[in-house]
């Protein structure tokens, strides 16, 4: 496993919650009700361990948004939702411009645009916070049920460690869980951890 | 423009979506412009060469050719058209690579708030509009 330093630890979960914050004042903005969030646990997993640790049995199919970017690290990041929930927030974002028949045309599309917005709204932060700049692929959406899901693909070939940012989010009102997480190498975790013991120093800590 | 022609925004963002967000806001506040859209950068600078539009709004992340670099281009042969770039990519180094490009930057999700306040960077950039 690899050796991150309490403070590096500590660093990471609060830059992420600010991320995490900027992107939950999006999907408010996006559904226009509020959104709770749970603080977000960053947890250092091998890759066998991290589809048992995320998903819980209601989350049985899953409505997936992920994304890379690259830049000094390169991470993948998901938006994961119920599936039965993507629709819901497609009709709070398309409320009253689409016909409720013919929502489910604009799903696929529109929680691509869901799914760009916070996590962008999230690297946007961080990289921010840390004085750097990612370039972000267009968003990916699929389904999937959990018991097949191949969540990590090439990241898992590659990496031993995974440090997977787990953050619960509820819409009041709605009871719509979802889950962002983030997905490094270890070559990009090194990378991280050096961004983030830079940044520490800027602040005149550790 | 000809004189009596109402002005004509083009919407320029890969996703559906956001076209129909961005159109449905700027038709009820200003009813009288035409909206036409594009759903990526080459089609927009051919959509330009066809009839120039007044104002533009450009999403950045977009298959082929960047919003970024499609404003480059579009600044070039089109410097008097108005253009906005309106991204969830709200890092600090975009909103300075749009400052200094002379874009008027909107962060995604919009409003319309942020839409109201395109129209008007739009309306004072020398188009004068009834």
């Amino acid at each position: 496993m690899h050796e991150v330093g309490e403070l590096q630890r500590d660093a990471l979960a609060e830059i992420f919650n600010i991320g995490v914050g900027r992107a939950a004042a999006s999907l408010s903005q996006i559904v226009r009700d509020e959104v709770e969030l749970s603080a977000p646990q960053v947890l250092f997993l091998k890759p066998e361990e991290v589809r048992a640790r995320l998903f819980s049995s209601e989350l049985d199919r899953l409505s997936l948004v992920s994304q890379d970017f690259n830049g000094p690290f390169d991470a993948r990041a998901m938006l994961v939702f119920q599936e039965k929930n993507a629709l819901v927030i497609v009709s709070h974002m398309l409320d009253g411009m689409v016909d409720p028949e013919h929502l489910s045309e604009f799903e696929q599309e529109a929680m691509c645009e869901v799914g760009n917005i916070i996590l962008n709204a999230c690297i946007s932060a961080l990289a921010d916070l840390l004085g750097i700049a990612f370039e972000g692929s267009l968003p990916h959406y699929r389904y999937a049920e959990r018991r097949t899901l191949d969540l990590l693909g090439e990241v898992q070939e590659q990496a031993p460690v995974i440090l997977l940012v787990q953050v619960d989010l509820r819409i009041r009102k709605q009871s719509i869980d979802g889950h962002m997480l983030f997905l490094l190498s270890v070559t990009s975790l090194h990378a991280l951890l050096d961004s983030i013991d830079r940044f520490l120093a800027r602040q005149g800590i550790g | 423009m000809t004189e009596a022609a109402s002005p004509l925004l083009l919407i320029v963002d890969d996703s559906r979506t956001s076209r129909m967000l961005i159109r449905g806001i700027v038709s009820n506040l200003r009813p009288g412009w035409r909206c036409v859209d594009a759903a990526s950068g080459d089609e927009a600078l051919a959509m330009v060469e066809a009839e120039a539009p007044d104002f533009i709004t450009l999403d950045v992340n977009m298959p082929g050719m960047s919003g970024l670099e499609a404003a480059g281009r579009l600044r070039l042969k089109h410097p008097e058209i108005a253009i906005a770039l309106c991204t969830a990519n709200v890092q600090d180094s975009v909103r300075q690579s749009a400052e200094r490009a002379g874009l008027h930057f909107i962060p995604k999700p919009i409003s319309e708030k942020s839409i109201a306040d395109m129209i008007a960077f739009f309306e004072g950039h020398g188009v004068a509009h009834a």
